[in-house]
């Protein structure tokens, strides 16, 4: 069966010789959440970067909805991939609402700006996420998580097929990861695919049905959370001990004591 | 569900707020008929405007009607259209660069134009091909930054800006050699007299000469206003909303120089308004560029001929322009400053 995407033996290096990683193969599809995990500097970024079509592989191919994602044009991609960076660097104080709508650009054409049709779209997703309040605020004076939340607005304004996070709670604070990645999952629920990247292991566990660990540009492991967040592997990718506990209905990855030093 | 949608009611708030930016500027656009030294009466500047679009009886003073048409119209017209020009245009960049401390010529474009000019003093060309000249070396200098940035790996828009400040560097060192080369009793003065900038020379051939681009610029910055918002929030960002990020900057880019090679090459260099117009205009209708580049049109027409006015009033000897600009809008823009909440990071 056709999967949404799909990358296969997909390497990219900047100079053609070092590989920033290679051999990466990995399909998704609708309702998958699916999680990258990796010590910093494995390449999840340029990972991340390829599969949204900011940058080319060198070799190997992404299948977006059957077809080659070299051969679409960003418009095209846009209207099936809606991507979050890990940082954001803001200029000019927009609305929140001015924000959202933006996701609406690749159904406008070039002279065209939004419609009574776009505002709605773009107002039905602030309400799916709780934040119609915050619309007329200017997005630079909102939290972190309420920015998040905004940025994960837009995504659902652009009404695409995938929705790619890097690192979507690196700048969250604890109460904020947990329920962006409830949030995650709950889109997912509605048929979104979602491709993410994440520091935390423990957040394979809490939201995605399939992870793979990268290290040094490679895949160590592709599979189910339980598969593969293992006490094994987590040493062999961030060389510390770990603990998978069993806490209620779920697993946990715990790290332990460091006492080598 | 709602009353009115939220579309409309923006749209209409959006309006308002133009229409009532757009009243002191026609208040002013009729007053500096009256600014001069040949003395107009307020009925008299009615009566030569009126008399051109119905036929009246009465006897218009003929020195007044070429006064009003020949001169003054000219550059009231002119004043304006650079006053748009060079804000839109700075709105625009500081959108595109993300940057709003970025003014219209940060590509060199003055630069370039100013060394047309001089050199076509140089080679004593006519008025008419002074303006040429200028124009042409305007959109050379951006021409040349924009081709030498694309040849660096991995071009950004931080590549483009540091050539932009290499290629003004250049052409700046450029018009310092006409000027050491320049007869030191007539071109010398002319090519200084031009750079402070003045609209004392403008014609109605100038104007039109200059307008036309300057129309025609305006026009696809506003069409595409709303684009500069998604770019704004970065390259990235706006490539994986589907913008063409390329095309749009080359469009910005190049609407950006005609219109303010076009303005350059008629009055000379005038500083300071392409890059505190759009901050004044954002502290008045707010970031979104669908409305800001409409609000700085006005704004800036308005400032541009404000300053104009000034000049050809305040002493017997005109001040030029680019003096002025300076002059006054340095402290009305500290004044805004304390006065605004807005905060720029």
């Amino acid at each position: 069966m056709n999967q949404l995407m799909e990358i296969q033996n997909g390497s990219f290096s900047y100079d053609g010789e070092n590989n920033i990683f290679r051999d990466i193969n990995f399909s998704t599809d609708h309702g998958d959440v699916f999680c990258i995990l990796g010590a910093n500097g494995t390449g999840k970024t340029t990972l991340i970067k390829c599969l949204t079509g900011l940058m080319k592989l060198n070799s190997g191919t992404i299948i977006l909805d059957g077809e080659d994602l070299d051969s679409l044009s960003a418009v095209s991609v846009a209207k099936k991939i809606g991507y979050i960076p890990q940082i954001h660097y803001s200029t000019f104080p927009f609305t929140v609402l001015d924000v959202v709508l933006m996701g609406r650009s690749p159904h406008l054409e070039l002279f065209e700006s939004p419609s009574e049709k776009d505002y709605k779209i773009a107002r039905k997703a602030l309400r799916s996420l709780n934040i119609s309040h915050m619309e007329d605020k200017p997005y630079t004076e909102i939290s972190g998580g309420e920015q998040q939340l905004v940025f994960i607005a837009r995504v659902l304004a652009q009404e695409p097929d995938i929705m790619i996070l890097d690192e979507p709670t690196s700048h969250l604070d604890f109460g904020n990861q947990i329920r962006t990645l409830k949030i995650i999952e709950n889109l997912a629920k509605t048929g979104l695919s979602v491709i993410m990247s994440s520091h935390f292991p423990d957040h394979a566990f809490l939201s995605a049905n399939k992870v793979a660990i990268m290290q040094d540009g490679s895949f160590l492991d592709v599979g189910s959370p339980e598969e593969v967040v293992t006490a094994e592997n987590m040493e062999k990718a961030y060389g510390i001990k770990v603990e998978i506990a069993d806490i209620h209905d779920r697993k946990a990855c715990i790290p332990l004591k460091i006492n080598e030093y | 569900m709602f009353k009115t949608s939220i579309r409309n009611k923006l749209l209409a708030h959006q309006t308002s707020t133009l229409l009532l930016l757009t009243i002191p500027l026609i208040l002013l656009f009729f007053s500096s008929f009256l600014v001069g030294r040949y003395p107009i009466s307020p009925l008299e500047v009615l009566m030569v405007i009126a008399s051109k679009i119905v036929p009246l009886n009465t006897i218009v003073p003929l020195p007044s009607d070429a006064v009003i048409f020949q001169i003054r119209l000219p550059r009231i017209l002119a004043a304006m259209l650079v006053g748009s020009a060079l804000s839109i245009a700075g709105a625009a960049f500081q959108g595109l660069f993300k940057n709003p401390l970025v003014s219209p010529d940060k590509l060199g474009v003055s630069a370039g134009a100013g060394f047309g000019a001089a050199l076509a003093i140089l080679l004593s060309l006519s008025a008419v091909m002074i303006q040429v000249s200028a124009f042409i070396g305007g959109l050379i200098a951006v021409a040349l930054t924009y081709f030498i940035s694309r040849t660096f790996k991995g071009t950004s828009i931080l590549t483009l800006i540091l050539c932009g400040i290499a290629i003004e560097s250049f052409f700046g060192a450029m018009i310092s050699l006409a000027k050491y080369v320049a007869d030191p009793y007539q071109q010398l003065p002319s090519i200084v007299f031009w750079l402070l900038g003045s609209f004392a020379g403008v014609t109605p051939q100038k104007l039109v000469m200059m307008g036309i681009p300057v129309l025609f610029g305006i026009s696809i910055l506003l069409l595409i206003r709303w684009r500069i918002n998604v770019l704004s929030m970065g390259e990235e960002e706006a490539r994986t909303m589907g913008v063409d990020t390329k095309k749009l900057q080359a469009i910005i880019i190049f609407s950006c120089t005609i219109v303010t090679a076009s303005s350059v090459s008629i009055c000379g260099i005038i500083g300071w308004v392409g890059l505190v117009i759009p901050h004044v205009a954002r502290m008045i209708v707010g970031p979104d560029h669908k409305i800001l580049l409409p609000a700085s049109v006005i704004i800036g027409a308005f400032f541009m001929l404000l300053i104009d006015d000034v000049a050809r009033t305040i002493t017997t000897v005109e001040i030029p322009v680019g003096i002025l600009t300076a002059l006054i809008g340095v402290p009305f823009f500290l004044y805004l400053l304390r006065k605004s909440k807005e905060v720029w990071v």
